[in-house]
């Protein structure tokens, strides 16, 4: 279980979807996205590849740099949002958090916080097995040996792999573009050398290597391109955690590494015609540790949690945009000889980089208290986090190239001056975030066990930082400059922003009937957000982009999670989340779009399911299980002015489960209806991009234990 | 009764003494080599040349003073070298100004001579500058009841709003732009050729169109210059201009600059309009500004 937070989800003010083991298996959740379909106003679309987990909560989310959703994985702090998209195997819960979690969890927990739970060799001994295949090639086997030694050592090792062929063919080279092969490896090492002592170390390693980037091009209808685009990734995690359990209080450390070496290579114009490619390599190193002492008094009158955090990581990133003949034709050479035909230029090759690179070395230091006070039927919770981080960005962006004038005499060319290009900036910017980060809730609970009612109000907080995205820019412009057209950017005014922060005000309840085999929770939200990071144009310029703090949003909606076991060997479970999540101010510089919508924001999400289980008399220890669920989701607005959006769409899911005794065998199927939707929509150089979702999938599966 | 009258002289004793000297002092010297718009009150012609304005400032509790040092400014063919009395001068942190200077060598009336960074002093210059931009003069005054003299520079810059009127090429229609983000540069070149300058357009885009990127700095040389008691007037007609590009100028004929026009617009020569039509007759200009910065 995850340290900070509690056994019984349900008894906190505390807006959560608690998971276990058994419906993570029946749902065949292995991932975070997985998680997204069933929690409501959670939205986790699959698009791109595994590094562009955009992830929405309650209209706070983020499509680049710092997450709004944290993640813990046994304990383990993830802190980089391009690792969060991976699977897990034998999972035992998943506990998400929904609205900001920064008092106790600090960064970039602004909307929530996901925490997962493996399965213990101290809880299991034997083998685990799992084999599945589907359409477009889907093959998926772990297995996992659990073993204790002796009372007190156990440990575990698991091994995953997965491959899929892939959904969506690149017409250019009739190659399925989606194509995607994935290993990892775990451990969980166990040790309790004294009965209130205990240590755990969780190991693992991920390999993942995937086509991804099926984008469709609306002007076609097509996915079409010419370069290669792939994503390739390896990650490291290690987590040690150290417990002692006094009957009075509980101090826990956890230390954690992560190493994450990943490349990204993109056809970045998606088209068939060579105009840019981007690539980013990147290596990134985390150490966190963090000590939590937590205490309570007898009759759990008074409980209380403090703990500290620091957390160091260092990245190396190298991110070079090559740009080829279409594009150096169209895009640079046009633009240049449209204004000035009579002295036309030629680039002296049709190939050339701009070159970017940079190590962002950050730290981070917090203490945190939340103290939670029971009065009879009333809980009184507050919390307060003092939060410290520092980032610095030390950039290289190089460019060694360069073009000649010709002076147009009648239809002759006559060489006029040649323009060398060499460009190589240096920099180093920084930034320091200091927040105060609290939380105060006061609950009451209902009689004869019938739940609870809560009101909260909490800040969330999203890191600044520095958006390395926007080098490619700063580099194409200083080229143009350089050109004598284009605006120089000032590399400290576009490049570094500011934290993003939330004021987040909840009304909730916890329900239960259980006469009648009812539990609900109910939730309604406010969210006020400022300094949201967004996307604008420089002032009076209607060229170029920067990042910055611009923007002011805010977020209303309601959720509803309900679980009903009413007649003998059924369970219907419904969560249905809605957000109206709009901006109250943003100028990008041209257009104002305060009172729009926030794009990529759903704003309904629905997941329905009925489960029904029919023992079989014939065969001892068998039964089948029957599930017949549906997903909703939408309409979503693709961009600021609201002018394109996915409407609401459904699909269909079914499975029927056969288990007996250690076996289960499974047939399942999404999206029966063959719903076509789109998941993602961009644009790039003026042109529009979709993703569109899968189609049906079904596979069959088989899980075998000893 | 007797002791407090007795302290409280002795504390005004105290006071008194620590007036009487100066208890924050800071000398400083700056030197500004200036063009000189002169006219004759005989016979209303006008004349340019260069001198020199040192001005040796203190800065102290007891008040700012200074002097003000004209070294080799040529008029017809003699040369004068003046300085001013030692006098005080007001000042706010961006600029010093002296008004009614005296001194003991010449006639000077009418005067007033100011020292700035350009730092944003709207009420002075009007300008928006920068701090670490070189102090200049910006000065007026009568020499020997003879002279009008005003101060001007070799390469000034003004920031305002310019207005453009367009043909849009997709639609046909005519368009409008109005924008603060060209920067205008005037060169002289005084004395070594006062009837000719060029003006560069910095940051030059003259329509809405997303698909128009700022030049750099368009130049359009060869104007023709002339100064006189009203001002500085620069024109030029059918003139090629130079884009800089790769630190050079490349010509430019699709851009033709067919009428142009620069003119100050008041008497202390800080303010200016410039009006344009180029591209044969694509684009109609307009500018209105003030002083900002001289590129030394």
């Amino acid at each position: 279980m995850a340290v900070k937070q509690t056994e019984v989800m349900r008894e906190e003010p505390e807006a959560s979807t608690v998971l276990s083991g058994k419906e993570i298996e029946q749902l065949g959740i292995v991932s975070m996205r997985g998680i997204s379909d069933v929690v409501p106003n959670f939205y986790m679309p699959n698009y791109g590849s595994r590094i562009t987990s955009t992830i929405y909560l309650r209209g706070i989310g983020a499509r680049m740099d710092q997450p709004s959703v944290g993640l813990n994985v046994d304990n383990i702090p993830y802190l980089n949002k391009d690792a969060y998209d991976f699977d897990v195997s034998d999972i035992t819960s998943v506990v998400m958090l929904r609205g900001p979690q920064s008092t106790l969890y600090g960064r970039n927990t602004m909307a929530g916080v996901i925490n997962i739970t493996t399965l213990s060799p101290m809880a299991f001994q034997g083998w685990r097995a799992f084999l599945e295949g589907g359409n477009g090639g889907r093959i998926r086997a772990n297995v996992g040996w659990y073993h204790k030694f002796s009372p007190v050592t156990a440990l575990s090792i698991t091994g995953d792999y997965g491959h899929l062929e892939g959904f969506y063919r690149n017409e250019y080279n009739n190659e399925k573009t989606d194509k995607e092969n994935s290993f990892a490896l775990r451990s969980k090492f166990q040790y309790n050398p004294l009965p209130n002592l205990r240590i755990e170390n969780v190991a693992g390693a991920n390999f993942l290597r995937q086509g991804g980037y099926p984008y469709e091009y609306v002007g076609t209808g097509k996915i079409e391109y010419n370069d290669t685009c792939f994503y390739k990734r390896f990650t490291f995690t290690d987590g040690l955690t150290v417990g002692y359990n006094h009957e009075k209080f509980e101090l826990v450390s956890i230390t954690s590494v992560q190493h994450i070496n990943d490349n990204m290579t993109l056809d970045q114009d998606f088209l068939p015609e060579s105009y840019f490619t981007l690539t980013q390599k990147k290596k990134e190193t985390s150490f966190t540790e963090e000590v939590i002492f937590k205490g309570k008094t007898a009759e759990n009158k008074y409980k209380w949690i403090t703990g500290a955090m620091g957390f160091y990581k260092h990245l190396y990133m190298d991110a070079p945009v090559t740009f080829k003949d279409v594009g150096i034709a169209s895009l640079i050479e046009k633009h240049r000889n449209d204004g000035n035909p009579d002295y036309p230029i030629k680039w002296d090759t049709r190939l050339f980089t701009l070159n970017s690179q940079f190590t962002i070395p950050t730290f981070g230091l917090a203490i945190y208290h939340e103290s939670e006070y029971n009065l009879g039927n009333w809980n009184f919770t507050g919390g307060l986090r003092f939060d410290y981080e520092k980032t610095i960005l030390d950039y290289r962006s190089f460019c060694n190239t360069g073009y000649t004038i010709y002076q147009k005499n009648g239809d002759d060319l006559e060489f006029y001056r040649h323009v060398p290009i060499d460009i190589d900036d240096t920099g180093k910017l920084k930034r320091d975030f200091i927040n105060l980060l609290p939380k105060i809730a006061v609950s009451y609970r209902l009689d004869r066990d019938r739940g609870n009612i809560y009101v909260k109000v909490s800040k969330g907080y999203k890191a600044g930082g520095f958006n390395t995205q926007m080098f490619s820019d700063v580099l194409q412009q200083r080229l143009m400059r350089l050109m004598g057209i284009g605006a120089a950017y000032n590399v400290d005014d576009i490049v570094g922003y500011k934290p993003e922060k939330s004021w987040n005000y909840e009304l909730g309840s916890h329900l239960d009937f259980h006469e009648i085999g009812l539990s609900m929770e109910l939730t309604a939200f406010y969210i006020d957000c400022r300094d949201q990071q967004l996307t604008m144009f420089p002032d009076g310029s209607t060229t170029g982009r920067i990042m910055t703090n611009a923007g002011k949003t805010r977020s209303f909606g309601a959720e509803f999670s309900g679980t009903l076991s009413i007649v003998k060997n059924t369970l219907f479970n419904l969560t249905y989340g809605y957000t109206n999540a709009k901006f109250k101010e943003f100028f990008n510089g041209i257009m104002n779009f305060a009172g729009n919508r926030l794009p990529y924001v759903p704003s309904n999400t629905l997941f329905v399911q009925g489960l029904y289980e029919l023992p079989l008399r014939y065969k001892q220890e068998s039964k089948l299980i029957f599930d017949l669920n549906l997903r909703g989701t939408g309409p979503i607005y693709w961009n600021e002015e609201n002018t394109l959006r996915q409407n609401f769409y459904a699909q269909l899911g079914a499975s029927v489960t056969y288990q007996w005794r250690n076996w289960e065998f499974k047939a399942w199927g999404r999206n029966l209806t063959n719903t076509f939707y789109h998941t993602f929509y961009f644009m790039s150089m003026g042109n529009e991009f979709v993703q569109r979702g899968r189609g049906v999938e079904a596979g069959v599966s088989v899980r075998w234990q000893l | 009764m007797k002791k407090t009258t007795l302290y409280g002289g002795l504390a005004g004793l105290l006071i008194l003494s620590a007036c009487s000297k100066e208890s924050y002092y800071k000398p400083a010297t700056y030197l500004d080599k200036a063009v000189n718009v002169i006219t004759s009150l005989d016979d209303n012609t006008t004349q340019v040349s260069t001198a020199v304005y040192a001005f040796d400032l203190t800065f102290s509790d007891k008040g700012n003073y200074g002097i003000i040092s004209v070294s080799d400014l040529t008029i017809d063919t003699e040369k004068y070298n003046f300085v001013t009395q030692q006098q005080n001068f007001s000042s706010d942190g961006f600029y010093e100004l002296f008004t009614n200077v005296t001194s003991p060598t010449v006639s000077l009336s009418n005067s007033s001579f100011l020292l700035t960074p350009y730092f944003n002093n709207p009420q002075v210059v009007g300008a928006e500058g920068s701090a670490n931009s070189p102090n200049i003069v910006v000065a007026q005054y009568t020499l020997n009841n003879k002279y009008l003299i005003k101060t001007f520079h070799n390469n000034t810059v003004f920031t305002g709003i310019t207005n453009t009127s367009y043909i849009d090429r997709a639609t046909g229609e005519e368009q409008k732009m109005e924008t603060n983000g060209i920067k205008y540069l005037l060169e002289l070149n005084v004395p070594d050729d006062s009837g000719k300058a060029n003006l560069s357009m910095i940051d030059a885009k003259f329509s809405n169109n997303p698909n128009e990127r700022p030049k750099e700095k368009i130049v359009v040389p060869g104007l023709d210059v002339v100064f006189s008691n009203e001002g500085i007037v620069a024109t030029g007609e059918n003139i090629v201009p130079t884009m800089v590009e790769g630190g050079e100028g490349t010509p430019v004929p699709a851009f033709i600059i067919n009428e142009i026009e620069f003119k100050t617009t008041n008497p202390e020569l800080t303010d200016c309009e410039i009006t344009f039509i180029v591209a044969n007759y694509q684009y109609n200009g307009a500018f209105t500004g003030k002083y900002t910065e001289v590129v030394k």
